[in-house]
């Protein structure tokens, strides 16, 4: 009776911990669901996806007409946007720190490039193209600092880097094979919209 | 049939007439003060007390019936002691487990209402779905935006009709 009980107290801590645990990750491998419940769209994302929207545009108005700066510019006014909680602005802001990044890159702002890659990666954690893509900007950049500390005579730095973006590049292409397994194991649900 | 009287002593066997030796001595005088004390534990004295009351019942003093439930509640208290601890870690992983289970709530995403009016509403999720490629090293950012915000407004008006029963 008392080894019932005991037996019942732990799986229900273990069950529970498990649970808790397993929403704490921000990744849903392992969870009773795949797809994480969200709150409802409504007109706060909405609004947030709107204006994100109309500053990627800007912002190519703006590269269209070599104004790299005022491109730059418009992105970080897409990244301070106030925006609700929800995994669709994680994206959206991942997406736009990967634009701003190879913007400053292009600049040869690798620092303020790698600040981006950075903080675009905190906001997307799971495998998804959009991750993926982040690696990717992140590897291009350690190659073109692998590049300039060549350049500068720094050859063992230099191959650090180059070391380094091997390694991100092969990170990239190991995240978007699993969003691509994934994507074929539930059929592209989702993806008509 | 001889009597053993008759028989020649055993010189390795001591005389039943030979005076008492110390240790015997020491012995009795144990068993004495253990059948005057009966908090004393003697074995002697236990059997000597069991033929006694086998012999002649009669009550327990006051001693006597003292020293059996100072030994019975000291049992008693030792048990008492484990059922606690038993107890304790039961109630620890009770605790454990609500806290785990607040936990869960407090960090869950907030829970959208899955149906209004009989239809279940969009929710906000991963937009991964929405393409099928992996992106270009380079551009594309606003294509992607363009189909994220046309996808969810969509989902917004589903959800609107939904409200509005319309659906």
């Amino acid at each position: 009776m008392k080894l019932g009980w005991l037996i019942l107290a732990v799986a229900v801590s273990g069950a529970s911990v498990a649970l808790a645990g397993c929403r704490g990750e921000g990744s849903t491998t392992g969870c009773p669901s795949a797809e994480p419940a969200g709150p409802p769209v409504d007109e706060a994302l909405m609004a947030f996806l709107s204006a994100a929207r109309a500053l990627h545009h800007e912002a190519d108005v703006r590269q269209s007409a070599n104004d790299t700066a005022g491109a730059i510019a418009s992105l970080e006014r897409l990244v301070a946007l106030p925006a609700p909680t929800a995994v669709e602005v994680d994206e959206v802001i991942a997406d736009a720190r990967a634009r701003l990044a190879e913007l400053r890159l292009g600049r040869g702002d690798v620092d303020g490039a790698d600040r981006d890659v950075l903080a675009g990666l905190q906001r997307v954690k799971g495998p998804t193209y959009f991750r993926g893509h982040l690696l990717e900007v992140e590897g291009l950049l350690e190659e073109a600092r692998a590049g300039a500390l060549a350049d500068a005579g720094k050859s063992d730095e230099a191959t650090r880097a180059r070391a380094k973006a091997v390694d991100l590049l092969e990170e990239a292409v190991k995240v978007q094979e699993r969003v691509i397994d994934r994507a074929l194991a539930e059929g592209g649900k989702d993806g008509d919209r | 049939m001889s009597d053993p009287r008759d028989r020649p002593e055993d010189p390795l066997q001591p005389s039943p007439d030979a005076p008492a030796t110390e240790d015997e001595l020491a012995q009795s005088a144990k068993l004495r003060e253990a059948l005057d004390d009966p908090g004393r534990p003697n074995d002697d004295a236990e059997l000597a007390r069991a033929m006694s009351s086998a012999w002649s019942p009669r009550d327990l003093s006051a001693e006597a019936h003292r020293t059996l439930v100072d030994k019975a509640l000291l049992h008693h208290d030792a048990r008492r002691r484990r059922n606690r601890v038993i107890r304790a870690s039961f109630g620890a992983s009770a605790v454990l487990a609500l806290a785990a289970a607040v936990l869960l709530y407090v960090r869950s995403d907030r829970q959208p209402p899955e149906t209004v009016h009989g239809t279940a509403m969009a929710i906000s999720r991963s937009t991964q779905a929405l393409f099928q490629d992996p992106f270009a090293p380079s551009g594309g950012e606003s294509a992607r935006i363009d189909r994220i915000a046309m996808a969810r407004a969509a989902d917004l008006r589903d959800n609107q009709f939904a409200k509005w029963g319309v659906r």
